[in-house]
């Protein structure tokens, strides 16, 4: 019955497809995710990690956006590993954030896509990479600054190092990350679905081909599709209408916030961390799109 | 939702990924290049559901800690993970079917960011080449390889106001980023195509008539068909351009 429902109708057979392109999609960088968090809940100590860090805090925020590179993937897979880098909050609190933020965006395979998206303006790549490690640095310095620990409801599970096998406290750590993010991925890639066929294109393709309200437009379509950050150059360099620093915008607020991305970290960090923190990721990275566009593409 | 739930709630997780995966199903929903990685996470995740069951049965019962108040008010969103169990497993939804959708489905665009020369065509009285590959090749190629050349083209019956178009979807990771690539069918073989329904899959022979003026980004090629055979609907429903 529910499957006829499905199949009648041309609207929810879309939705449900586009649910299962996303979920489907997500499930294998959740996996590498949840695998690298497991890792880090054996062998990374907050400790080892505040160690590992350069000491001055905003040093310390700028080395994990570099370090963001070296996580090949997409978005999905970062949340959990920032959530377990991130610990009790702390020192190494805002250093997880700006590695949440980066590593889907400038990780070399996110780059080289980006290339072969735009074959002929290499200057966009230069500028995501810039324009998205400002945003994750930004925001980096920014939760130092003013981030308030009540915020994060959500705490991890203690892990009883001491008392159980390497072996155990890994399957738990993995296995507790993906069931928490993977539930909140449920719930963004039906926000997702529901948006692509709610909200009709023309809207956007009409709208979009104005500067100004073009980078509004842009962001708000990056937060709405909730693309794969490997793929998302490719929508970019479709929407031909659309001048070329608006669809930066799209490039470097799509990673950074999205609807499946806020409730993955509602679910992962607490609901008044999200609450807070996505809004402010989506104006401070519209705005850093908009002045590295500005310097590295000249304002086409 | 009690840790015992929790892990079959895992195991089924795993278990709808593997078997959208053996089946084939997930080309439905993303691009095949991920088959092997979907294959690894569907066990991966079955394997970590196994070892908490198998655990928990070895120590008597689950973890104390899972019971203490602070972890256990919230786990009830895991109930949230058979909302894509029973999508894969029992409703499966069909590929995306643009005539239906079209509104979600934006055209692929062919500006002309720069002309460069594309490699030849393959030898033959008419190659087969995909449909994105035809809008490329018409506005980027700088050989001008479809000029006055047969080819063999495969997509499927979009009916619209003007005449028949023939469609067909691209994907670049899956289907939330799919778009939708057309040409005009017309010339002496169109007409065979005109009283099919939408969504036909049809192979057709012909050649591209040039585009008048500076291509952009609205421009629709045509196909001057010359043959028009129906055909069944491939195995992979989307084009994938890498």
């Amino acid at each position: 019955m529910l499957r006829n429902a499905v199949f009648g109708s041309a609207a929810l057979s879309t939705a449900g497809t586009v649910f299962c392109g996303v979920f489907v999609q997500a499930v294998p960088f959740l996996a590498l995710g949840v695998v690298v968090s497991g890792l880090i809940a054996v062998f990374v100590s907050p400790e080892r990690l505040a160690r590992w860090l350069p000491r001055r805090p905003a040093v310390a925020v700028v080395a994990a956006g570099v370090g963001g590179a070296a996580l090949p993937g997409c978005e999905c897979g970062s949340v959990p590993v920032a959530r377990r880098l991130f610990g009790e909050g702390g020192a190494t609190g805002a250093a997880a954030l700006t590695f949440m933020l980066a590593a889907p965006a400038i990780n070399p395979v996110v780059l080289v896509a980006t290339a072969v998206a735009f074959p002929g303006a290499p200057r966009m790549v230069v500028a995501r990479m810039g324009a998205s490690l400002l945003t994750a640095v930004i925001m980096g310095w920014a939760w130092s600054r003013w981030g308030r620990p009540e915020w994060i409801t959500r705490q991890l599970p203690p892990s009883g190092v001491q008392t159980q096998s390497r072996w155990v406290v890994f399957a738990e750590a993995a296995r507790h990350d993906f069931l928490q993010a993977a539930s909140y991925l449920v719930v963004g890639a039906a926000a997702a679905a529901a948006l692509h066929v709610v909200v009709p294109r023309w809207v956007f393709e009409h709208l979009a081909a104005h500067l100004i309200l073009g980078v509004v437009v842009m962001a708000a379509l990056a937060v709405v599709l909730a693309l794969c950050s490997e793929a998302d150059a490719f929508v970019a360099a479709s929407m031909t209408m659309v001048p070329l620093l608006p669809r930066l915008v799209f490039l470097v607020v799509g990673p950074a916030v999205d609807v499946k991305l806020f409730a993955m970290q509602a679910g992962m960090f607490g609901r008044a961390f999200a609450a807070r923190f996505a809004p402010t990721t989506l104006l401070v990275a519209t705005a850093s799109a908009c002045a590295v566009g500005l310097v590295v593409l000249g304002g086409g | 939702m009690s840790r015992e739930t929790e892990n079959i709630v895992l195991l089924l997780v795993g278990i709808s990924i593997a078997v959208i995966t053996v089946s084939g199903a997930f080309t439905r929903y993303v691009k095949p290049g991920l088959l092997p990685w979907l294959a690894a996470s569907a066990l991966l995740l079955i394997a970590l559901a196994l070892v908490a069951i198998i655990g928990d049965i070895r120590r008597g019962g689950p973890r104390p800690s899972d019971h203490s108040e602070a972890h256990s008010h919230r786990t009830g969103i895991v109930w949230l993970l058979v909302v894509p169990i029973l999508v894969l497993l029992v409703v499966a939804p069909p590929a995306l079917r643009p005539s239906a959708a079209a509104p979600s489905v934006p055209a692929v665009s062919n500006v002309v960011l720069n002309r460069f020369p594309f490699a030849p065509l393959p030898p033959g009285s008419a190659p087969e080449v995909s449909l994105p590959e035809v809008l490329r090749r018409e506005v980027q190629d700088s050989t001008g390889s479809l000029t006055n050349r047969s080819i063999t083209v495969t997509g499927f019956v979009l009916n619209e106001a003007q005449g028949v178009d023939l469609g067909r979807i691209v994907i670049y990771c899956c289907a939330a980023d799919a778009q939708l690539a057309r040409l005009h069918l017309r010339g002496p073989a169109a007409p065979h195509a005109a009283g099919l329904p939408d969504n036909t899959w049809l192979r057709v022979e012909g050649q591209v008539k040039p585009l008048a003026g500076q291509p952009n980004y609205r421009m629709i090629p045509t196909l001057e068909a010359t043959k028009v055979t129906r055909i069944d609907a491939p195995a992979n429903p989307y084009d994938y351009p890498h």
